[in-house]
């Protein structure tokens, strides 16, 4: 078979498409050097301006409630702190909602003789005017009882909903327009009531609505059970962050941050003092401030973010993708990034990693450094150019079968002596193996290219892969991956498109329906990112890159920026996909050697 | 070696419950030329596709060389080359390039013999032009090269004479005939071309409806057309010349005019001859009529259509 298989790749390189496809990738490597144009870092922008001694920066720390300042990043470790209580005291009231419903509930129960209906429905059938009088003004009472229960519901729902931290406690539900104005209809029958002969007929008209309500609260009861946050909550907990008082848990990272943050600020008031008194500083020095500076800020920083995320991680986890778009603000939320977001931290904050000594991994959007480099532009080039290749590898694959069948020329090779699969396995490995030749050199090119107009830079890279494991990458390990995850997915269309060429027998129709199929599949990747269950579609599932960081990409910017850096779908992780595309690769392989097989070349 | 070449037994191809090809069995020894003849949609195609390997058959068996295409088809067609319908090649390539693609598919073909198979059909002076710019009859022989390229035992030719003008129908025939009898290649020629099978074929298989009708060497044929030879006699007395040819021979005679006619074969005729002259019969003049190929076919065939056998 190996004969027949380098026989196939010879006959790919004397087509004269591969003419056009190679002019093409040096098109696009010229036309990428103008094109590349990413956003500028502005993170870390370390401008503390220009001050002549370091006093003058030491007062700016100080006093300044600019984004670099003490006051501000000390800001932050409170909000950490703060985060932590009002979750936990969020859980609180939560339970404490759902028992006052509960009470609303009661009252209105519908057995029992205390609650209302019962004594309604003794008021009714009460044929003595002294019993009815008598169990009329129960009913009264009765009432108020249930007035002041709702009203003291309405309450502190209001004041819970308003609360940005508990607000993904609360569900949308909750909120919808027509649920309040039934509140507030019950509260105009009570209001109306007083005085009426017979008001009491509109309230029993109410009980068939008030089951709907208690629906609806059950979804408050599910979330009763959020102590899955319990153990992330104990991990930064802390009763009291006050410098004298005893701290409940030592390990806790608030508490380790706080420690390290009080002892940076005693050495730069230390580097100060010493420094104080000379009119100039040197140039040195200045730098050195100012990096203490940048420590301080990235410690609360990193602190907040690793506490937020950590937090929603754990609450969201134990909701599916659908159930997490049911809460108020949580809309949009991506899981996956979120969890990636909190590793990434996590990691740089237990380390100790505190100055900005990592590039982040490629993406089209954003260099990984604070200057654009080599690297970045490769990865942009090297993107582009497997657009095309992959378009050019569909063609050829639809028209492996299809198209040799069309010309006539699969008859000749079908009486050779090699059976069927073994024809097609030839071709298949053919196809892709064009595929590899052709991002192997464009990525090749496209180095050459970063590093001539550009230059390389080696920073390592901090990258996290699948939101789980945080390591460190020399960028050429990472843009050699980059170049393998770039040929898994041509090699899905490659097959994909074999598979559709095995089964129409014109060259044309293979040909469309494939690039068609390709289409439409960037396209469900750039528009259903946040639909939850086209996470399971095949298509999504191919892009491998998105797992070594996808978080870091801002995927906002001109439709063909989100085209080239597909996100990952929430709920989405790296072996789910694994699975997903060898499963249906697996089965595509199968089913077109099956029909290859059995079917009659015309 | 295997006693034929080709061996044929109960091949059926069934679409649906329409058979295209029904139950048709023939073999083809070494060296010999055998011809399958019908016309148009009769399942010769058919019936050359399965033998290739394009399609398979809904029951029956075929050998190559002895060697089951079902069980150890790589082995078998190996043994056979073939040009199916149009002689297509990669037309992008030139045809050098497309017999170099062919050849590579085989264990030790070298480039002499590559050479050796261009001479042959006569292609040395354009084989290293595109085959995009080719004739027909040039795509013909370099497709006939590459089916000869690994020295098989035999050709599969379908419809080889497919828009060739004259001299390349003759040329093709001589060509044919020449590897059969030089190089004891079996062919196998499908064709509705009766009069270029008649000149072509050492044995001929008849097929109407995915049936073979018959199964007939040329001399055989020949010799039966031989036997419906009609004789007519220009005479004198035609009434009495007739009534001495049906004593002697109790043949059916006819006449027209002055003319006698009766079936005879030559060898007899002198005799006829000297016997009406002995009896005093004046000759005016002999002819003879022979049915062609074409004729025998087509009524075969009425009769065929008649008996409602065929569909």
């Amino acid at each position: 078979m190996f004969k027949l298989f380098k026989a196939e790749l010879k006959k790919i390189f004397l087509k004269p498409s591969i003419f056009v496809v190679t002019g093409l990738i040096i098109a696009m490597l010229a036309v990428s050097t103008f094109v590349y144009k990413p956003d500028t870092r502005t993170d870390y922008a370390k401008s503390y301006g220009s001050y002549e001694t370091v006093n003058e920066y030491y007062e700016r720390f100080i006093n300044t409630e600019e984004s670099i300042g003490k006051k501000r990043s000390d800001e932050r470790v409170n909000l950490a702190i703060n985060y932590v209580n009002q979750y936990a005291n969020g859980e609180n009231a939560v339970e404490t909602l759902i028992n006052d419903w509960r009470a609303v509930e009661a009252l209105f129960n519908t057995t029992g003789n205390s609650d209302y209906v019962g004594l309604y429905s003794n008021w009714e059938s009460a044929t003595n005017a002294a019993q009815k009088a008598s169990l009329k003004n129960d009913l009264a009472t009765k009432r108020q009882q249930l007035l002041t229960a709702i009203q003291n519901f309405k309450a502190k729902y209001e004041e819970l909903s308003s609360k940005d931290q508990t607000s993904f406690l609360v569900t949308k539900s909750l909120d919808d327009v027509i649920i309040k104005e039934h509140f507030f209809k019950i509260q105009s029958i009570f209001d109306n009531a007083s005085g009426k002969t017979d008001p009491d007929g509109f309230i029993i008209n109410e009980l068939t609505t008030y089951k709907a309500f208690a629906l609806v609260f059950n979804d408050l009861n599910q979330l009763l059970p959020f102590i899955p946050a319990e153990s992330v909550i104990n991990e930064f907990k802390t009763t009291k962050i006050v410098d004298e008082v005893e701290v409940e848990n030592e390990e806790s990272p608030i508490v380790i941050a706080k420690n390290k943050l009080d002892a940076l600020f005693d050495t730069i008031y230390e580097f100060n003092e010493s420094k104080k008194l000379e009119s100039e500083s040197k140039p040195q020095d200045k730098a050195q401030i100012v990096e203490y500076f940048n420590e301080y800020y990235s410690i609360s920083n990193y602190l907040y973010i690793v506490v937020s995320n950590g937090i929603k991680v754990s609450a969201l986890s134990k909701y599916t993708a659908m159930n997490i778009s049911v809460y108020k603000n949580y809309d949009g939320a991506n899981f996956y990034e979120l969890k990636e977001t909190y590793t990434k931290y996590r990691f740089l904050l237990d380390n100790g990693l505190y100055e900005y000594n990592f590039a982040e991994p490629f993406s089209v959007t954003q260099p990984s450094n604070l200057e654009i480099n080599g690297f970045d532009y490769s990865y942009f080039a090297l993107r582009l150019c497997t657009f095309f290749i992959t378009i050019y590898v569909v063609v050829l694959a639809a028209g492996t079968i299809a198209g040799e069948q069309s010309a006539g020329t699969l008859k000749l090779l079908a009486i050779r002596p090699f059976g069927r699969s073994k024809l097609l396995r030839a071709k298949i490995l053919a196809t892709l193996a064009i595929g590899a030749i052709l991002i192997f050199v464009s990525s090749l090119a496209s180095m050459v290219v970063g590093l001539v107009t550009y230059g390389l830079n080696f920073t390592n890279i901090l990258v996290v892969f699948n939101a789980s494991s945080a390591f460190v990458l020399n960028p050429l390990v990472l843009y050699f991956i980059a170049m393998l995850t770039m040929f898994v997915e041509v090699m899905f269309y490659a097959i994909l498109s074999v598979f559709i060429s095995t089964v129409f027998k014109s060259n044309i129709a293979a040909v469309a329906i494939s690039i068609l199929l390709f289409f439409v599949s960037l396209i469900i990747n750039v528009v259903a990112v946040n639909v939850p269950l086209l996470g399971l579609i095949p298509f999504v599932n191919v892009n491998f890159f998105k797992y070594f960081g996808s978080s870091f990409l801002q995927n906002t910017g001109t439709i063909f920026q989100m085209i080239l850096t597909p996100s990952v779908f929430s709920g989405s992780t790296f072996w789910s996909s694994f699975i997903l595309y060898s499963l249906t690769f697996t089965i595509i392989l199968v089913i077109t050697h099956v029909i290859f097989k059995k079917r009659d070349i015309k | 070696m295997a006693k034929f070449v080709l061996e044929v037994n109960k091949l059926t191809k069934k679409y649906g419950e329409r058979a295209a090809v029904d139950n048709v069995s023939f073999e083809i020894i070494e060296g010999e030329i055998f011809g399958l003849i019908g016309p148009n949609g009769a399942g010769k195609t058919t019936i050359i596709k399965m033998i290739t390997g394009l399609a398979t058959p809904t029951n029956g068996e075929i050998y190559i060389d002895g060697i089951s295409l079902k069980k150890h088809f790589e082995k078998a067609i190996s043994r056979l080359g073939g040009i199916i319908e149009n002689p297509d090649l990669y037309s992008y390539m030139t045809g050098m390039e497309n017999l170099k693609f062919f050849a590579s598919l085989y264990p030790n073909i070298t480039q002499e013999k590559i050479d050796s198979v261009v001479k042959l059909v006569g292609m040395e002076k354009r084989i290293n032009d595109r085959v995009r710019n080719y004739s027909l009859g040039m795509k013909q022989r370099v497709g006939i090269a590459q089916a000869l390229l690994h020295d098989p035992k035999i050709l599969i030719l379908d419809e080889p004479t497919n828009g060739l003008d004259p001299n390349g129908i003759r040329d093709m025939r001589k060509f044919l005939i020449g590897l059969s009898r030089k190089k004891h290649i079996s062919i196998l020629v499908s064709s509705h071309i009766l009069s270029e099978m008649e000149q072509l074929c050492d044995t001929v298989a008849i097929i109407d409806g995915g049936k073979i009708l018959q199964i007939k060497t040329l001399e055989q044929i020949k010799r039966g057309l031989q036997e419906g030879q009609k004789v007519c006699i220009k005479v004198d007395y035609p009434n009495y010349a007739g009534k001495l040819v049906i004593l002697k021979y109790k043949i059916p005679v006819s006449l027209a005019g002055k003319t006698i006619m009766f079936n005879m074969e030559d060898s007899k005729i002198p005799e006829v001859t000297t016997m009406l002259m002995k009896e005093g019969i004046s000759i005016y003049g002999i002819n003879t009529i022979t049915k062609t190929l074409e004729e025998v076919f087509t009524e075969m065939l009425e009769q065929q259509h008649n008996k409602g056998q065929i569909r």
